[in-house]
């Protein structure tokens, strides 16, 4: 077919294809039915899954010989004090930024899109009573799993925690002491500004891979900053910047500057 | 519990087979990714809260058990179609004064068909039901803005086929 569609049309044509499907209605099949064919599918799995295991067990006997870095969360922690503390610049307070050492790239060129992986954050820390983060560019997400369902299902479980999405998020609970897992937050690379460059008409894996050169390009397109605005239960407040930039393999690090002037970064 | 589950296979097992002869695109392997999604969703009923919607709980079930298969003959069998006849009745019951006709019906088929499983999976969903790239996200648990990234290169993708 020669003919030209712009975006709209080329939508109404996938809505009209997806109606077009021929709705063949399958029915549940009966318990034994279901029960020989899993049997003779259950053989061909046992061996997949028998030369699957085999080739782990030699990589995994190949990979032990291998130096070992040790195991880290990625992303990393935002700790704030209560102000009496912050008060004292003799002491090593502050914002601790751990872990990005350990963190894989953030964002990366598969062969089919870019690929984007995300920040874990955390704000944990005595006396606040909540706070307020907000990202010039990327995206934040922020999971409150205390009444989770447990689940395997990823879905299950992120639809059943209180669930908060955007650009700024306010009056979140920081992350108990005791139990810094109970809430999470992520921070998600931007994926517009380099969306917006992309020319329809041309490759686009081959147009990413031309844009994404230096860790300048990958900092024009994905580069944030991102401001905690903590508020203690005695009233005060204390402002954090976090800048976030990139090198030339996607790699993220970070630099924080905090209003109280006592900063120190790991 | 019984009877509401039996209640949702009546209301969802249409859109639930067009969900899978889309992904698959031969009816074989729709089939038993049909029978897989709902043995899993009878499995993990009771952890099923009826204030969200069934329809995104149960295809995400389906795409994710798409996705996570050890099967590795998906798409090597393209028979849309279970017989001639089917065929025949199917294309003739396309109206003539369609925006999609028989022959652009089986070219767009064919693209779907030939992209990337990753890709085949998000344009399938948001021309399936028009979810949105959060819902589309939270159901394949990957980041939106991998998403919105699949969707762009699978239409530049299909229009550049379209066009040539």
């Amino acid at each position: 077919m020669k003919s030209e569609r712009n975006t709209t049309n080329l939508n109404n044509l996938l809505s009209e294809y997806m109606r077009r499907e021929p709705s063949y209605t399958f029915r549940v099949k009966t318990e034994d039915k279901r029960m020989k064919k899993r049997g003779f599918n259950m053989i061909k799995t046992v061996a997949v899954f028998s030369v699957i295991l085999f080739v782990a067990l030699v990589g995994v006997g190949i990979y032990s010989k291998l130096p070992q870095k040790n195991p880290t969360d990625l992303g990393f922690m935002i700790t704030a004090y209560a102000s009496d503390e912050m008060s004292d610049k003799g002491k090593a307070l502050g914002y601790k930024v751990t872990g990005l050492n350990e963190c894989g790239p953030l964002v990366t060129i598969e062969e089919d899109a870019l690929h984007y992986d995300r920040l874990t954050l955390s704000i944990t820390g005595e006396n606040i009573e909540s706070y307020d983060i907000e990202a010039e560019f990327g995206e934040l997400n922020f999971f409150d799993t205390k009444n989770r369902i447990t689940s395997e299902n990823a879905f299950d479980a992120e639809v059943y925690s209180y669930f908060a999405k955007g650009s700024k998020l306010i009056d979140l609970p920081p992350a108990p002491v005791n139990n810094p897992d109970e809430t999470q937050l992520y921070w998600y690379p931007d994926s517009r500004r380099i969306m917006a460059e992309m020319d329809d008409d041309q490759e686009i894996f081959l147009q990413q891979k031309e844009k994404l050169k230096s860790a300048d390009d990958f900092n024009k397109y994905f580069s944030d900053i991102v401001t905690v605005t903590v508020r203690y239960t005695d009233g005060k407040t204390e402002s954090a910047e976090i800048d976030l930039t990139f090198d030339s393999k996607g790699y993220v690090s970070a630099v924080v500057k905090s209003n109280s002037d006592l900063l120190t970064v790991y | 519990m019984h009877d509401v589950f039996s209640e949702y296979v009546k209301l969802y097992s249409e859109d639930l087979s067009r969900l899978c002869l889309s992904l698959c695109c031969n009816t074989q392997d729709a089939e038993d990714l049909f029978q897989e999604t709902w043995l899993k969703a009878m499995k993990n009923f009771k952890r099923y809260d009826s204030k969200f919607p069934f329809d995104k709980w149960l295809y995400s079930i389906c795409v994710n058990t798409y996705k996570n298969t050890l099967k590795l003959h998906y798409n090597k069998n393209k028979a849309l179609f279970n017989s001639l006849e089917d065929k025949e009745f199917f294309m003739n019951s396309i109206p003539d004064n369609s925006s999609l006709g028989v022959a652009e019906y089986l070219e767009l088929r064919a693209i779907i068909a030939d992209l990337p499983k990753k890709l085949r999976t998000v344009i399938v969903l948001k021309s399936f039901k028009d979810y949105s790239l959060k819902d589309i996200s939270v159901m394949l648990g990957i980041p939106e803005g991998t998403v919105k990234s699949r969707i762009h290169t699978a239409k530049s993708i299909i229009k550049r086929r379209l066009g040539e």
